[in-house]
């Protein structure tokens, strides 16, 4: 897992996180990443809460599709949920961006490990597919640190 | 798999006549015999997840008897031949003592996900530690060497009892044990790359794995294996991204996280199996897990190595805290502390997907354990 090279864009739009939009670029890029292709099949739909905006995304084998804004009550549908408060996904993004990859602090188990609570569950309390996070944290932390290649707004 | 030009050309008047026509020259063609899903178009998913067994299973080939005298070696599904041998020692020849949801997907996952502990962690980026820091990394990597050494032990001996009806997990266990190679190699490869070694050996972890190897069935093995060891080692491999210093640390944890959860979801997910299918066992497994729990809360056992007392604990303390005086070995401890109640919480939610939760209710789980989150 080689250190990635931020790659700036200086024409690009910001793309506003969250938002459906956010999520389809990062998916974009991170469908043709072979360190993503790499690690291997995933088969979990993932809610990302931020504030009261939740995305949902199907990692469907190495297709990411699906994407989509969801009530608070669909997430209970999902297999689990990874929550941070709009500043701490921020401050996440805004390492990612500097770094090309998160650093020590702000990878998805740091965070997940760092609170009294972890950021990941499942809404219907299902121990087995909250465990889906650690079995895709490879992959998943991979999405999030080509999040340095697109210009992120908030 | 029959192709849709072979449905085409092989109805059964065609094989019909091909049979004659074999027998008319003089064969005998008795083991010629057309299978109920001969010419029976298969459909290919086109996700990009390529052609998984769960595609491939179906009508005879899919169904897995509930007790089988299958001692010959005969793939599950293909037509017997009574003059075949008697070739396997299959202690386990029922359904419910082996079987879980899902298994074959989990084993194709655990093919499709794997890794080289050689070309897939940026050696190149590990750099020069303090002294006290490569000791401690150096003390982890022993004992992790020698929990994976038996992590792929125990279960190796299983596999050689299953009989072949029960394929899919005897195939997830076979994909664990070169999980387990891996990261018996990786950790290997951190203690020896950095100008350390291996140091002390820690007894505790030869008397897990002699404990866990003596269960007396496979579940026993799993629940004391899947559920329990491999469920404190995950947590310990989700801490050493915490404790990482350089990328190379980080990814060898992170990648032997990914593959320690899927044997921990075969464990949760047979045990499942279990209380669904064998509510006569509820007993038995109820006594596996009150011991399982006096291993979480007071340490017993060897299995965890964030446990006070222990060289391996030493070491995460040192590596938490960033060294070795008291101030940094305080702050190691606090966040140990702290991931030892993840160790326990998640343990719990694992049970009660098991469908073994109403312990935590009834009065019957171990009384440290809810005093051990809520310390
Ligand atoms: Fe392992
Ligand atoms: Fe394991």
């Amino acid at each position: 897992m080689a250190t990635k090279t931020p790659t700036k864009r200086a024409t690009a739009k910001k793309t506003k996180f969250p938002s459906v939009a956010w999520f389809e670029a990062v998916a974009a890029i991170t469908r043709v990443d072979a360190q993503y292709q790499k690690f291997g099949r995933l088969n979990a739909v993932i809610a990302f809460k931020s504030g009261n905006s939740i995305v949902q995304a199907n990692f469907d084998v190495l297709h990411i599709h699906e994407i989509q804004e969801i009530e608070e009550d669909e997430m209970r549908d999902c297999d689990f949920i990874i929550e941070l408060e709009p500043a701490q996904w921020k401050d996440m993004l805004k390492d990612i961006k500097k770094n090309g990859t998160a650093s020590l602090d702000w990878t998805l188990n740091t965070l997940d490990l760092k609170y009294d609570e972890p950021i990941h569950r499942n809404d219907l309390e299902d121990g087995f597919k909250a465990d889906l996070f650690f079995r895709y944290l490879p992959s998943l932390q991979v999405y999030f640190d080509n999040s340095s290649q697109i210009d992120t707004g908030y | 798999m029959a192709t849709k030009s072979k449905a085409n050309t092989a109805t059964p008047n065609t094989f019909e006549q091909l049979l004659d026509y074999g027998k008319g020259n003089g064969y005998k063609l008795d083991w010629l015999q057309q299978r109920e899903t001969f010419g029976k178009e298969l459909e290919i998913p086109s996700n990009g997840g390529g052609l998984l067994l769960q595609d491939v299973d179906s009508g005879p080939f899919a169904e897995v008897p509930a007790w089988t005298n299958n001692v010959t070696g005969r793939p599950r599904g293909a037509l017997t031949r009574p003059s075949a041998a008697r070739i396997g020692k299959y202690g386990i020849r029922t359904k419910a003592d082996v079987w879980l949801k899902n298994g074959a997907q989990l084993y194709e996952e655990a093919v499709q996900r794997q890794w080289s502990s050689a070309t897939d962690i940026p050696w190149h980026e590990l750099e020069e530690l303090p002294d006290e820091i490569e000791q401690a990394e150096c003390q982890l990597a022993t004992f992790l060497t020698e929990v994976e050494f038996v992590a792929g032990d125990v279960p190796g001996r299983w596999i050689s009892e299953t009989s072949p009806d029960y394929y899919e997990p005897r195939m997830f266990l076979i994909s664990q044990i070169m999980d387990e190679a891996r990261h018996a190699d990786v950790f290997r490869k951190r203690a020896l790359a950095n100008g350390g070694g291996l140091l002390q050996q820690n007894s505790s972890a030869a008397l897990a794995g002699a404990s866990i190897d003596s269960a007396r069935d496979f579940t026993e093995m799993s629940a004391r294996l899947h559920i329990s060891g491999e469920g404190l080692v995950l947590s310990i491999f989700r801490m050493g991204e915490r404790m990482a210093y350089n990328n190379a640390e980080k990814a060898i944890y992170r990648l032997a996280a990914s593959d320690e959860s899927r044997h921990v979801a075969f464990g949760v997910m047979h045990l499942q199996y279990v209380s669904q299918t064998d509510p006569e066992r509820s007993e038995e497994i109820h006594s596996y897990l009150d011991e399982i729990e006096l291993g979480l809360v007071a340490g017993t056992g060897g299995q965890n190595p964030a446990v006070r007392g222990t060289p391996s604990n030493a070491a995460i303390m040192t590596l938490l805290g960033g060294g070795t005086d008291e101030a940094s070995l305080r702050e190691g401890e606090q966040i140990a502390g702290a991931v030892r109640q993840r160790q326990v919480k998640e343990y719990i939610q694992r049970i009660k997907v098991a469908g073994f939760g109403d312990r935590f209710t009834n009065g019957r789980a171990a009384a440290g354990l809810t005093e051990y989150i809520s310390a």
